[in-house]
């Protein structure tokens, strides 16, 4: 054997490049030569503020009402005022305070839906793609009855049942959510697991442990992050389409979707309710896309290829 | 071919068994659904006998019988709120959904494969840029939100156009243009990455090398291969629009299940809430069980899967 060949079978039994460290860093540094990606970043790090610091950012507390100050428009409309920037509502609530209180509820739903629909995502998709059998089976049901319901309706039926409240929605969406990732998961695994460094390991007598720990779950960390960034804006939305129809968080938490659902019957009149937490919910998202598209393009190298 | 209809067939039942075991036991794991849908100030006597009134105090498998009979036959139960059979409800609001999720499909298809596909051809040209724009808008323009702004600009400001209900097709429109966005920006992403995926294919570089034109390539190689998967994107688009739906229907006050269903939500009449899942999840099924079957009958590549 020469030694060119001995060359390519080692390079064959190399892994496929998990992110490193180096690689982290080159990561960071694609990011900051994109600007819509840096425009997503800090519009992103400015809501994770507000949502913090709702308290010292906004300028009343959220269920403030000053009736001499009801009704107000926009500080740029006639007759407006800067100590209410976006107006305010029937009751004199400050629109730019529930703005930023309202983030708190968004992001919340936002992060750790998809937080916990990724977890449970990745476990499922393990079970199944690495041990198959029965409990492929059982777990493969499972997401193909719940992909089978036209997701909007799904949320809102679960939601009917055990949601309004906070903690309700996020285990709402990280469960109902989770049959993404187990499909992702379960497909990098079936493929990863046939592959011959996987097959070098077991050999080398490796474990399951070992086998899923060290060499398939850092391979599953790239796209994990891309999906679960996408997953992230969705669940905004639909947390938005649920507050809308009175199934998330009760009426008077200041949430974007209960802003939407206050001023519809107020458009008339006193339209800036229900555009500013539009207006909210969409820079948001824009926001999230941005820095997927880019996490995209940098993590998963089957998408580089592309002339996209 | 018989054999792949036969197996589709029978994967969509067990998935509508599915669905109606998850339904069933959805509503009893919250313990009591009795309690979702009466007053706070019930007495216990007046509970059990809503307990009674919907059979809840049979043994949990005779309820299981019966509900899955029910289905079988059409028979969906009582609604609580309305007094009316709810598959006699679920009928009447039915042509307004479907009217709205069909306009909605055809526009989001007519301007979402174009656009795709031409995006696809071209990457970085115009055309592509305006798609993928349409696509972002797509995902960041809360539907809800979009029909509050259609409804301020072409009803309050203008005046062109009705704002609420169903009368005419100028009440079609805004619900219409509401509905599509949501699709129209799934729907380009799809088209685009189909088109970039075929490219990448082998027997494209090889007609290129083999010295054929451009043109040639695209109509006798990419565009058959693209047109068959998206013939999925219609059964995605309709299930898309179905969800939607829900929430369009009830900014417009649309007389359709959507309404039916978040005025359902608002009277805790669980049963109508549940026959009306029902009825979507198997619709959707369906549609997909269709849609799959026209794949396989185009590409048989398909049916050895």
């Amino acid at each position: 054997m020469t030694d060119a060949v001995l060359a390519t079978r080692k390079i064959a039994l190399m892994e496929p490049s998990a992110p490193s460290q180096t690689q982290w860093r080159k990561v960071l540094r694609a990011f900051l030569r994109s600007p819509s990606a840096m425009f997503g970043v800090v519009v992103l790090l400015i809501l994770v503020a507000c949502a913090l610091f709702a308290e010292r950012i906004a300028p009343f507390a959220p269920t403030y009402g000053d009736f001499a100050a009801s009704r107000l428009p926009p500080a740029w409309i006639e007759g407006g005022t800067w100590t209410h920037p976006f107006g305010t509502d029937r009751l004199g609530q400050d629109i730019f305070t529930r703005i930023v209180y309202g983030a708190r509820v968004s992001l919340l739903v936002g992060f750790f839906g998809a937080l916990l629909a990724s977890t449970l995502g990745v476990l499922l998709g393990i079970l199944a793609g690495y041990f198959g059998g029965w409990i492929d089976t059982v777990i493969s049901a499972f997401v193909n009855i719940i992909l089978s319901v036209p997701y909007l309706v799904l949320v809102v039926v679960v939601a009917t049942i055990f949601g309004r409240s906070l903690l309700n929605v996020i285990l709402i969406f990280g469960v109902t959510g989770s049959p993404v990732f187990v499909r992702l998961v379960r497909g990098e695994v079936l493929r990863l697991r046939a592959q011959e460094y996987v097959e070098a390991a077991r050999s080398l007598g490796a474990g399951s442990g070992r086998i899923i720990g060290a060499h398939l779950l850092p391979n599953l960390v790239g796209p994990l992050i891309t999906v679960a960034t996408y997953e992230m804006s969705a669940m905004i939305f639909y947390e938005a389409g649920l507050s809308y129809l009175g199934l998330s968080v009760p009426p008077e938490v200041p949430s974007w979707g209960n802003m939407l659902q206050a001023g519809q019957s107020l458009l008339p009149v006193l339209p800036w309710i229900a555009i500013f937490p539009g207006l909210a919910i969409a820079l948001t998202a824009l926001a999230m896309n941005f820095v997927g598209d880019r996490l995209r393009d940098i993590l998963d190298p089957r998408v580089r290829e592309g002339s996209g | 071919m018989s054999a792949y209809i036969f197996r589709r067939i029978f994967q969509s039942l067990l998935l509508i068994l599915g669905v109606l075991v998850l339904v069933f036991f959805m509503v009893r794991l919250t313990g009591d659904p009795v309690a979702l849908m009466v007053s706070r100030e019930a007495t216990n006597e007046q509970r059990e006998a809503m307990r009674v009134a919907l059979g809840l105090d049979r043994p949990l498998i005779v309820q299981f019988g019966d509900y899955m009979g029910g289905v079988l036959t059409g028979n969906l139960g009582q609604s609580l709120s309305l007094g009316l059979p709810n598959a006699t409800l679920i009928g009447q609001r039915l042509p307004a959904t479907f009217e709205l999720a069909l306009t909605s499909l055809i526009v989001a298809l007519a301007l979402s494969i174009p656009l795709g596909v031409l995006g696809g051809m071209h990457p970085g040209s115009p055309v592509d840029w305006l798609g993928r724009t349409v696509g972002l808008a797509g995902q960041t323009i809360h539907s809800v939100w979009l029909s509050m702004i259609l409804i301020l600009i072409f009803a309050v400001q203008l005046r062109w156009l009705p704002s609420f209900g169903r009368d005419g097709w100028e009440s079609l429109i805004l619900p219409t243009i509401a509905l599509s966005l949501g699709s129209i920006g799934q729907l380009v992403r799809l088209a685009r990455s189909t088109v970039l995926e075929v490219r990448r294919e082998n027997f494209v570089r090889t007609a290129h090398a083999k010295g054929m034109s451009g043109q040639r390539v695209a109509f006798s190689h990419i565009a058959p291969n693209v047109a068959i998967p998206l013939i999925s994107v219609i059964g995605i688009g309709f299930t898309y629009s179905l969800g939607g739906s829900v929430y369009i229907e009830s900014v417009f006050s649309w007389p359709g299940l959507g309404s039916l269903l978040s005025n359902a939500i608002g009277d805790s009449d669980f049963p109508l809430v549940q026959s009306i899942t029902i009825f979507i999840a198997l619709f959707a099924i369906t549609i997909n069980l269709v849609t799959d079957i026209l794949y396989g009958v185009f590409d048989p590549r398909i049916r050895q899967r």
